[in-house]
């Protein structure tokens, strides 16, 4: 656990240092005004406007950034070979592994916490409203889907051999599971796919992570969940499963993997 | 006495395409304790292939590799050996002594001891006023010093380098031969290298691998004196 723990703080301090993470930061901050400007240009419904782009932004960013630090890093650490000089030490690559991931997870998710301030640092200021929902949102749901995101990009990490195939991978994944729902349906009841394929793509759909879960106010909409604490006790349960999961295939690919 | 390093029967090979290339082939190999032991042979020999064996940076398809008695898959067996790369790649965003103190994390040491070793090792190396500064900024000359600092922080038994004057100027080959002969018989050195005068003065045995085997294994001091010649007939070139 010592070790896992000291290869958080190190890639954590790192990234931080990094000049492309303080770019995302920079990056959010003015994506932010952005939609401060937005909303007061419309007149109407700023708070609405505000609010509605914020999530948007936030939730844009946190993505881009969880998955290009996340599909690279492990890259990175191979290629400019800075990996010998942490694995010659008395470490294994479970460990290496593990700490890398919980890490940059921390990262991500300490940019998101980051924005998420700012955002309610102004609608405090200008007296908006922020529902029970949109809290739950902001300060955990994105952070769940953080922790998601990070744990797939994170196998293209230890699998592939440069960053542009590894970060293809990675947002295709990642729009496969966010649009995963309306893609089972457009299939198994529009398209001209022979019968049979559709248990298939049905078991496909069931087994792959749906991030349409992490969409607080849809699921609301349906009706999926009774209250909100039973909400985020299921996606707390999904996320730390699938992450897990995600987590088992990048050790087994970074095993198999010549350094 | 436990042997620092013991190799049976290793061979190594990976795909070219789809030639299948043996790298190492049926190596056996006793590193004795306290012992230093030079690794010659030309580019793509398999110097480097044996190196990244020995660290478990790659997995064998055959054979066995214990250092100190432990299996060199189990990450424990690397508590007492240090590895200097041919070029020594440090994390660039931490400074100096951030260095330091991860490895003192790593090793389990205390804040006092990690600061004490950080000073013996920095005056060692010549890198006192260098403390604060992100090695990032270091120079290639540095950057090795650092490296051979931070490689001697745990204060290994075994030592493994891999070429490590490549693409240092004179003053920096000065420092590493004398860090080395300081070091010698204090623990054991395992260093890979193309020059004959550092595995001469260096060396109690010269390890010769040619395509991946070991050609020849030169122990005795008539043989060690006369490396060039033993060399050129152990890899057939004339």
């Amino acid at each position: 656990m010592n070790n896992i723990k000291t290869i958080a703080w190190h890639t954590l301090i790192c990234w931080i240092r990094n000049k492309v993470y303080i770019g995302f930061i920079a990056a959010s901050f003015l994506l932010i005004a952005f939609a401060f400007i937005c909303a007061n240009i419309t007149g109407l419904f700023q708070e609405r406007v505000f609010v509605d782009s914020s999530i948007f932004f936030i939730e844009l960013i946190s993505i881009i950034t969880a998955v290009f630090i996340c599909s690279t890093t492990v890259i990175k650490d191979i290629q400019s070979k800075e990996i010998y000089y942490i694995l010659s030490r008395p470490i294994s690559k479970f460990q290496f592994l593990t700490g890398r991931f919980l890490g940059l997870t921390i990262c991500v998710i300490a940019l998101h916490l980051l924005i998420t301030a700012l955002f309610t640092l102004i609608t405090s200021l200008y007296g908006f409203e922020l529902t029970q929902k949109m809290k739950l949102y902001f300060f955990l749901v994105i952070s769940l889907k953080i922790i998601l995101v990070c744990s797939f990009s994170f196998v293209f990490s230890t699998y592939s051999t440069s960053f542009f195939p590894a970060l293809i991978l990675s947002f295709t994944l990642f729009f496969i599971f966010e649009f995963s729902e309306s893609m089972n349906y457009w299939l198994t009841f529009y398209s001209q796919t022979a019968v049979f394929m559709k248990p298939v793509y049905n078991f496909l759909f069931l087994i792959m992570p749906n991030l349409v879960y992490y969409d607080i106010f849809y699921m609301f909409d349906i009706n999926k969940f009774a209250s909100l604490s039973s909400y985020t006790g299921f996606l707390a349960l999904y996320t730390f499963i699938y992450s897990i999961l995600f987590l088992i295939i990048s050790l087994i690919s970074f095993n198999k993997r010549s350094l | 006495m436990v042997s620092a390093i013991e190799i049976k029967n290793l061979s190594y090979s990976y795909l070219d395409g789809i030639k299948k290339v043996l790298a190492v082939n049926n190596i056996s190999l006793n590193i004795e304790t306290n012992s230093s032991v030079a690794l010659m042979g030309i580019n793509g020999a398999g110097k480097t292939t044996l190196i990244k064996c020995i660290l478990d940076f790659l997995s064998p398809q055959k054979g066995e590799i214990s250092i100190f008695g432990k299996k060199s898959v189990d990450s424990t067996s690397r508590t007492e050996l240090s590895y200097l790369p041919e070029k020594v790649n440090l994390t660039p965003e931490l400074k100096l002594f951030e260095h330091f103190r991860f490895l003192g994390k790593l090793y389990k040491i205390s804040n006092a001891e990690t600061n004490e070793r950080m000073k013996k090792l920095s005056a060692l190396t010549k890198l006192e006023n260098l403390y604060e500064t992100r090695v990032g900024k270091f120079s290639k000359g540095q950057s090795q010093r650092a490296g051979i600092a931070l490689s001697l922080f745990n204060e290994p038994k075994l030592l493994i380098l891999d070429e490590p004057m490549t693409g240092l100027d004179p003053l920096g080959q000065k420092l590493i031969i004398d860090i080395l002969n300081e070091l010698k018989n204090k623990m054991t050195l395992f260093v890979s290298t193309h020059s004959f005068e550092f595995a001469r003065k260096l060396a109690d045995k010269i390890i010769i691998i040619h395509k991946g085997a070991a050609a020849s294994e030169l122990t005795n001091k008539k043989d060690i004196q006369d490396i060039e010649n033993n060399f050129y007939k152990a890899v057939n070139i004339e």
